[in-house]
C-alpha cells in the first residue's frame, strides 16, 4: 500500500513508524522542515515538506498511486480540506483527526460527508477512554477490552507475591482447571517480548497480557497480585481536552473528581462547564497546591498535561504521598522504561491509542490493540466461511510460533482458547501475535 | 370583562348587584379603549419607566375594584370612610393575590360580588406571572417558555412580554389549569359556583373563600385534597410545569429549586404532622399538608387552625410564608430560587476557605452565575427584609404586640393573607391597613417596581422643588460649579 501521512507530530509519526514497518511505502507531509528532519532520520519514509492542503504537495508525496492518505495534523481544518483534496484526486480511503466536539456532532455529518473520510480519529477522547479502562483495573497497566467487551485483556506486571510468579504456564493450566477463565498471551521480559508456550515459566515482574472473561476479571487481577479498590477519589493534573472529558465522565459515574489547570482562563473554562468537579488553579508541580488537593488521600492520580517532566514529577510525588495508582500521559516514549522503574503504574501515550485506528482501518480486522511496551500486539478476527481455520480445532491449525489464539466469542458467549477448542464460521476471535506473524496468522481465517 | 362576568353571574342569581357592576364593567372597558386609543404607550420605554408603569397597572385595578365594591355597597352601613378603606383593602387584597377580606361574613356578599373577588385573584395571579416572566426574568427561570431567550432578558427595558409566545404559553398553561380547578372542585360536590370561585384563587395563590371559615366551613374532605394538590402546583414554577406537560420529565427533575421546593414541602409536612399528632394522635394529616401547601404556596386558603399546634410547627409555617413559591409561578415570597443561589453563594464561599486556590462558580441547574447577581440578591433580601420589618414596625403602632405586627405584615408583603394568631381582617384598623396596602403590592410586584417609582418619585418632587427654588432667585453649588 502507498500510504501518506500528512502531519509529523506525535500522532502523525507514530502511524507513519508503524506503518512502515508493517512493509507499507509511506511518504510524510509537514510544514516544518525541522520537525520532518527528524523524522526522515528516525523513520524510513519518505518526507515531502510543504501543507497537505496544496495538491501539488500531494502529488509530489505520490497522490496518484496513493492508496490511504491519513490526515494527522492538529488543525482540523487542515485535515478536512486534505482529505476532500485527496478524493478528488483520486485517493480510495481518508482518515482524518478531528479534535473540535462540534465537528463530531450530528450536525456536522455533513462536514465530514464532504470531506469524504472514511474514518475519524481523536487521540484525546481514546486517551481518555484508555485512563478510563485503566481506571476500572487499578494495578493493571494497559487494559483493552475486545470482542464488544466479552472479554478483556489485562496488561500488568507480576508482583512478587503473585500466586502466579514462579509457575509454568502448564501448572497454571493444570491448577486452575476446570474454571480456566484466562490466559496469558504474551509476556515481556526485559526487552524481549514473546508469545509463550506451555512450558514458560513466569517470574516476577514479568509484564503480561492477559486474555480473560469479563466476568472473571477480578480473580485475574488478585491472582496477578493486583486487587485493590477502584478509586473513588480522583485528581486529575492538567485541563486539556483529554482532562475535560474524563472529569466529565467520571463525575458523572460518581467519583469525587479534583482537577489542577495552570491557565486561569482555562481553570475558569473548566469550572463553568464541569458539574460536581473541584478546578484548582496553579503549576501542577507546585506542592503546596497538590497538598491543598489532598494527593494523598487520592484514589487515582492521572498526569495529563503536554509536559512529561511535570506528569513524571507529579505522578512520583503523588505515589510518595500515599496516592494508591499513578497515570502518567507520556509523549516521549523513551521515558517508558523509567516510568516503569520508578513506580508509576501505568503510562499512556495519545499517540498508540489512535494508532490502533488507523491500524485496523488498514488491515481491515474488527480492532488491533498495540502496546507501548514490546510489540505484541492483540487483533480481533472473524473466522470466514471455508477458511482453514473453519471446522478445525486450535492445535490443527499450524499457527506461526509468533501467534497465539486466545479466546473465542461464539453467539456472543466467550471463551478461553485451548489446544482442543474448535473453530466454526462466523466464530470471532482473539489472536496475541507479533507484527511479523499477523499475515500468515490472518490467511488461516480469510 | 371580569365585571362583565361577575354581572352576569350575579344577573343569574338575582342578585341585586348586576347592573351596577355591568355599567362598572362597560364603562372601564371604554375608558381602557379611549386610553388605548388616544395614548400609545412607548413600546421601549425604559426600566424605570416600565416599572412605574407596571405601579400604576395594579393601581389603577385596585382602584376600579375598590369603586365597584362602593358602588355595589358591599361594606355599606359604618359610613363612607369605613366603606372606602375596606374596598379598597379588599380590592389590594385581591389583586395582590393576598387573600385578606374584610368581609364580617363572606356568606352575605352578592355571588356577584363574590366572582368578581375570585376573578381580581385570577387576574392578579395572571399579572404576577406576567410579571415574573416579561418584567424581572432575572433569577425566574422562565426563559424556556419563549421561543426566544435571548429577548426574554431584554424583556426588562419593555413593559409588554417581549414574546407573544411566552404570553400565549402563560395563558394557555393558566387558564388550563384554573379550569382543571374548577371541574375537581366540583366533582368533590362544594357546588358549581363555589367551585369557580375556589378554582380561580387557589390556582392564583390568591386564596379569597366564599365562606368566613375559608375552605374549613365547607367541610369537604375532596375539595381539601383539591386545593392541597392545586395550591402546590400554583407554588410551582410555570416552566417547570411547561417542560412537564411537554413530557420532558428529566428536565423536571433537574430543576434544582423544584427538588428544594418539594424537599422543604416533605420536611413541612413531617413537622406539621408530628405538631398534629401530637395534639390529635392523627398519624397521616391532611391537616398538615394543606397548612405546608396553602404557607408554601402563599395561598393562605385556611382550613383548620394551626395556632393550637406546636409553635416547631407554626413557626416553620411562618418561614415557608416569608420564602414563598417557586420562582416564575403565581405565587410570592422570597422565593425558592434565590434561597437556592443564596445557599450556592454560601457554600462557595466555604469551599474556597477549605480550598484557596480554587476556581468556584456558582451555578444553578448547570448554567454558571454572575457574580453580580450576588449583589443583586443581597440587595433584595435586604429590601425584602427591610419591608417586613418596616411593615411590622408601623402595623405594630396599632397593634398589640410584635408577633402579631411581623406576621401580618410578613402575611401581606409575601401576598399569603393567612393571618394566624391575629385578629381577622375585619377588625383591622384603618392605620394598620394603610399600612398592609402598599405592603401587599410590593410584594405582588417582587418590591422592585414600588422602589424604583418611589426613587424616581422624589428624584421629581426634589428635581420640582429645585427650580422652584431658582425661579425664586435661590441657587444650588454643586461641586465642579454653580449651577442654576
Amino acid at each position: 500500500m502507498h500510504i501518506i501521512v500528512v502531519g509529523a507530530g506525535e500522532v502523525g509519526s507514530y502511524v507513519a513508524d508503524r506503518l512502515s514497518r508493517e512493509g507499507h511505502d509511506v511518504a510524510v507531509i509537514d510544514v516544518d522542515e525541522a520537525r520532518l528532519q527528524q523524522v526522515a532520520q528516525d523513520l524510513d519514509v519518505l518526507t515531502v515538506a510543504g501543507s497537505g492542503t496544496h495538491p501539488a504537495t500531494l502529488r509530489q508525496a505520490g497522490l496518484e498511486r496513493c492508496d490511504l492518505v491519513v490526515a494527522a495534523t492538529s488543525d482540523d481544518e487542515v485535515n478536512l480540506v486534505t482529505s476532500m483534496i485527496a478524493k478528488q484526486g483520486g485517493v480510495e480511503s481518508t482518515i482524518v483527526r478531528i479534535e473540535a466536539p462540534e465537528l463530531m456532532s450530528d450536525e456536522a455529518e455533513e462536514v465530514l460527508k464532504a470531506s469524504g473520510a472514511d474514518l475519524v480519529i481523536d487521540p484525546d477522547s481514546e486517551t481518555a477512554k484508555k485512563v478510563l479502562d485503566i481506571l476500572e483495573y487499578p494495578g493493571a497497566s494497559e487494559v483493552a477490552s475486545m470482542l464488544r467487551g466479552e472479554v478483556v485483556v489485562i496488561g500488568a506486571r507480576l508482583s512478587d507475591d503473585a500466586p502466579l510468579a514462579g509457575m509454568r504456564l502448564s501448572e497454571v493450566a493444570a491448577r486452575y482447571e476446570p474454571e480456566w477463565q484466562f490466559l496469558v498471551g504474551a509476556i515481556t521480559r526485559g526487552d524481549e517480548t514473546i508469545i509463550p508456550r506451555g512450558d514458560q515459566m513466569l517470574e516476577a515482574h514479568d509484564l503480561l497480557r492477559v486474555v480473560c472473561r469479563r466476568s472473571a476479571r477480578r480473580e485475574i487481577v488478585e491472582l496477578l497480585g493486583l486487587a485493590r479498590d477502584i478509586p473513588k477519589r480522583i485528581i486529575l493534573l492538567g485541563g486539556g481536552r483529554t482532562a475535560f472529558m474524563l472529569a466529565d465522565k467520571l463525575s458523572a459515574r460518581g467519583a469525587e473528581v479534583v482537577l489542577i489547570e495552570r491557565n486561569p482562563g482555562r481553570a475558569r473554562f473548566l469550572a463553568e462547564r464541569l458539574d460536581h468537579v473541584l478546578v484548582l488553579q496553579g503549576e501542577i508541580t507546585d506542592v503546596s497546591l497538590l497538598i491543598e488537593a489532598r494527593i494523598e488521600q487520592a484514589g487515582a492520580v492521572v498526569a495529563l498535561t503536554g509536559e512529561d517532566h511535570a506528569n513524571v514529577l507529579a505522578c512520583l510525588y503523588a505515589k510518595m504521598s500515599g496516592a494508591q495508582e499513578t497515570v502518567a500521559v507520556t509523549h516521549n516514549l523513551q521515558y517508558l522504561k523509567l516510568l516503569d522503574e520508578i513506580g508509576i503504574d501505568s503510562a499512556i501515550s495519545p499517540r498508540t491509542a489512535s494508532a490502533n485506528g488507523v491500524l485496523q482501518f488498514v488491515r481491515g480486522v474488527a480492532q488491533v490493540q498495540t502496546f507501548l511496551t514490546g510489540d505484541a500486539e492483540v487483533l480481533e478476527f472473524e473466522v470466514a466461511d471455508g477458511s482453514v481455520a473453519d471446522g478445525a480445532t486450535v492445535a490443527e491449525l499450524n499457527l506461526p510460533k509468533e501467534a497465539l489464539i486466545g479466546a473465542i466469542v461464539r453467539d456472543g458467549k466467550a471463551q478461553i482458547a485451548r489446544g482442543r477448542s474448535s473453530l466454526r464460521k462466523h466464530d470471532h476471535l482473539v489472536l496475541f501475535a507479533m507484527p511479523q506473524a499477523v499475515d500468515e496468522a490472518a490467511r488461516l481465517f480469510a | 370583562m371580569g365585571l362583565i362576568a361577575s354581572a352576569l353571574l350575579d344577573l343569574l342569581d338575582g342578585g341585586d348587584d348586576a347592573l351596577a357592576m355591568g355599567l362598572m364593567g362597560v364603562a372601564a372597558i371604554a375608558v381602557a379603549a379611549a386610553l388605548l386609543k388616544t395614548r400609545r404607550l412607548n413600546h421601549h420605554p425604559r426600566t424605570g419607566q416600565s416599572l412605574t408603569i407596571l405601579l400604576l397597572v395594579w393601581v389603577t385595578a385596585i382602584g376600579i375594584g375598590t369603586a365597584v365594591y362602593l358602588v355595589t355597597g358591599t361594606f355599606s352601613g359604618r359610613g363612607f370612610w369605613s366603606a372606602f378603606s375596606d374596598s379598597l383593602f379588599e380590592s389590594a387584597s385581591g389583586f395582590t393575590t393576598t387573600g385578606m377580606t374584610a368581609l364580617p361574613v363572606v356568606e352575605e356578599a352578592s355571588r356577584g360580588v363574590l366572582a368578581f373577588r375570585a376573578i381580581s385573584n385570577w387576574l392578579g395571579g395572571l399579572g404576577g406571572l406576567t410579571v415574573a416572566v416579561a418584567v424581572l426574568p432575572f433569577l425566574t427561570g422562565t426563559h424556556s417558555l419563549s421561543s426566544d431567550p435571548d429577548r426574554t432578558h431584554g424583556a426588562l427595558r419593555s413593559i409588554a412580554p417581549s414574546s407573544r409566545r411566552a404570553m400565549r404559553n402563560i395563558l394557555a398553561i393558566y387558564g388550563g389549569f384554573s379550569a382543571l380547578l374548577v371541574v375537581a372542585y366540583a366533582a368533590t360536590g362544594i357546588g358549581v359556583f363555589n367551585a369557580f370561585a375556589y378554582g380561580l384563587s387557589t390556582a392564583s395563590t390568591g386564596g379569597f373563600a366564599t365562606n368566613t371559615n375559608s375552605l374549613w366551613g365547607e367541610n369537604n374532605a375532596g375539595a381539601e385534597w383539591v386545593a392541597i394538590f392545586g395550591m402546590f402546583v400554583a407554588g410551582t414554577n410555570l416552566a417547570v410545569l411547561w417542560w412537564g406537560i411537554r413530557g420532558a420529565a428529566n428536565s423536571v427533575w433537574k430543576s434544582q429549586e423544584l427538588r428544594l421546593y418539594v424537599f422543604a414541602t416533605t420536611i413541612g409536612v413531617v413537622v406539621t404532622s408530628i405538631a398534629v399528632a401530637a395534639n390529635d394522635g392523627a398519624l397521616i394529616s391532611r391537616q398538615a399538608v394543606f397548612a405546608v401547601a396553602s404557607t408554601i404556596s402563599t395561598t393562605g386558603l385556611r382550613a383548620h387552625d394551626w395556632e393550637a399546634w406546636h409553635p416547631g410547627a407554626t413557626t416553620l409555617l411562618f418561614v415557608f410564608m416569608a420564602i414563598g413559591s417557586m420562582s416564575g409561578s403565581a405565587g410570592g415570597g422570597f422565593r425558592w430560587l434565590r434561597i437556592r443561589t443564596l445557599l450556592a453563594f454560601i457554600r462557595r464561599d466555604l469551599l474556597s476557605r477549605l480550598y484557596p486556590k480554587s476556581v468556584l462558580v456558582v451555578k444553578i441547574d448547570g448554567r454558571p452565575i454572575a457574580e453580580s447577581v450576588v449583589q443583586q440578591l443581597v440587595g433584595y433580601l435586604v429590601l425584602y427584609a427591610g419591608f417586613v420589618l418596616a411593615g411590622a414596625y408601623a402595623v405594630a403602632l396599632f397593634e398589640d404586640g410584635f408577633r402579631r405586627a411581623l406576621i401580618a405584615a410578613l402575611s401581606a408583603v409575601s401576598t399569603t393573607g393567612a393571618l394566624v394568631g391575629v385578629p381577622s381582617a375585619e377588625q383591622l384598623r384603618v392605620g394598620e391597613r394603610a399600612v398592609l396596602v402598599p405592603l401587599m403590592i410590593a410584594g405582588r410586584l417582587a418590591i422592585l417596581p414600588v422602589v424604583v417609582s418611589a426613587i424616581r418619585l422624589l428624584d421629581r418632587i426634589a428635581a420640582r422643588t429645585r427650580s422652584t427654588l431658582a425661579g425664586r432667585g435661590y441657587t444650588e453649588t454643586v461641586p465642579g460649579g454653580r449651577r442654576a
